[in-house]
């Protein structure tokens, strides 16, 4: 059964879809956070989980490292490669927004820069568990 | 070694190439922005802002033997530091010192030293101009006692007869938001000279906040920063940030907002509602704004 599920996710079509999926996610939040980067600085702040003197250095690089995974992905150019990046970053953040939300911390995640403003909560924890999910499912390798 | 990808290549030089180009791609973006201007990109390290307190500024320019850090004062501006609060009843501007000539305080070395002997002070302190209260700051006429919307119940009301002993902080201009603790605080809310910002979500707002303060939500100036610009302060020049107290950061991050807006009297207050609520102070709920001195 365990094999049937893993063999059906291995297979290359629904593997593409899968990263095609990821990637469009991924440049979507790149974008928005190259846009203000100052913003995604402070942003980072507020989870207070990184020292302050790397957070603008996490604010200018992430968001490209973001933007090249997700035209990885999206053009299937060391796509595999694109998606366990993809995976770790999204295991990353899910917990971020994990520990922020178990800290009560009430602020706007900037996951997506100034695109799409949503706050940490239940919500978010949930829908970046989806993602990480997908991301996982996308770095899986194609069935030959 | 090395796990392949479906292409045949090593999954591993992949994963360290994105990154590389990333990292690449995001110090040049930055190092071309920070070449385009000052006001552009972002420092490669990134400093934690310690801000000055209002309290602290007082008690610096009382001591002669006291420097005060001065990169956050507005150049431009006179500087008022009034070390001995003045009253709201009856001010003594005898304390208050002239005018800084240039308007600008004069630094040394980054430092603006507060002794004695330093050109643009006199006395030890910082300039205030021509004895005249800060820009903006209007003080009560003797008689108004200040009225307190809902003041607690056994709050002693000042005497009828007797002249209000009240003692108003002073707020410098600055190019940084200055925090301020709940007792200066208070003064400047019972004296009525400065306008209450509420940083917190509406939702929190109208489940407490401070009697006459105004809703702004930072995380809607976030968004939009023009928002600020809305701000209507009924030519009050102080701005009093709050939020949550504690760890909250949304007084902070506004206040740095109102100054980018052109604001320079914008005070921190570092118990937030919390810590107001708890001493009794003036609170309402909903989404009115309530009433204040």
């Amino acid at each position: 059964m365990n094999g049937g599920v893993f063999a059906m996710l291995r297979n290359p079509v629904l593997l593409r879809l899968a990263r095609i999926a990821l990637g469009l996610v991924m440049l979507a939040a790149a974008l928005g956070k190259i846009g203000d980067a100052s913003g995604f600085s402070l942003q980072i702040h507020n989870f207070r989980l990184a020292p302050v003197w790397s957070e603008n250095l996490v604010a200018m690089t992430l968001p490209w490292i973001e933007l090249c995974a997700g035209l990885a992905l999206c053009l299937g150019i060391r796509a595999r490669a694109g998606a366990v990046l993809g995976f770790v970053m999204m295991l990353v953040f899910t917990l971020a927004v994990g520990s922020a939300w178990a800290r009560g911390l009430d602020f706007e995640c900037g996951c997506f820069g100034k695109a799409s403003a949503s706050h940490i909560g239940a919500n978010k924890f949930f829908e970046n568990i989806g993602l990480t999910v997908l991301a996982l499912v996308a770095s899986l390798r194609a069935r030959d | 070694m090395g796990v392949q990808d479906e292409q045949g290549g090593n999954l591993w030089r992949g994963i360290i190439a994105i990154v590389l180009v990333g990292l690449a791609l995001g110090a040049g973006h930055n190092a071309m922005q920070r070449a385009a201007g000052p006001r552009h990109g972002l420092a490669w390290i990134k400093r934690e802002v310690k801000l000055m307190s209002l309290e602290g500024l007082a008690e610096a320019a009382t001591n002669d033997s006291t420097t005060v850090d001065s990169s956050a004062l507005a150049g431009a501006a006179p500087v008022v530091m009034d070390s001995t609060p003045h009253t709201v009843a009856a001010r003594d501007t005898s304390h208050m010192k002239t005018t800084a000539k240039s308007g600008t305080p004069n630094t040394k070395d980054g430092k603006l030293n507060a002794k004695g002997g330093t050109p643009n002070t006199k006395g030890g302190k910082l300039n205030a101009k021509g004895g005249k209260p800060a820009p903006g700051v209007t003080t009560p006429p003797a008689t108004a006692a200040p009225a307190k919307p809902s003041a607690p119940a056994g709050a002693a009301a000042p005497a009828a007869t007797a002249a209000p002993t009240t003692v108003v902080p002073t707020v410098p201009d600055t190019r940084e938001p200055l925090e301020a603790h709940l007792a200066s605080i208070r003064k400047l809310y019972d004296a009525g000279v400065a306008t209450f910002v509420d940083a917190r979500s509406p939702e929190e707002y109208a489940e407490g906040h401070i009697s006459g303060a105004v809703s702004m939500p930072f995380d809607e100036v976030f968004k939009d920063p023009d928002k600020v610009k809305t701000l209507v302060t009924h030519g009050r020049s102080i701005v009093v940030t709050y939020c949550g107290g504690g760890e909250c950061d949304l007084s902070r991050n506004l206040a740095f907002s109102l100054i980018d807006a052109g604001h320079k009297k914008v005070l921190v207050f570092l118990e937030g509602y919390p810590g107001w609520k708890d001493s009794g102070a003036p609170v309402i709920t909903g989404t009115a704004v309530g009433t204040s001195p």
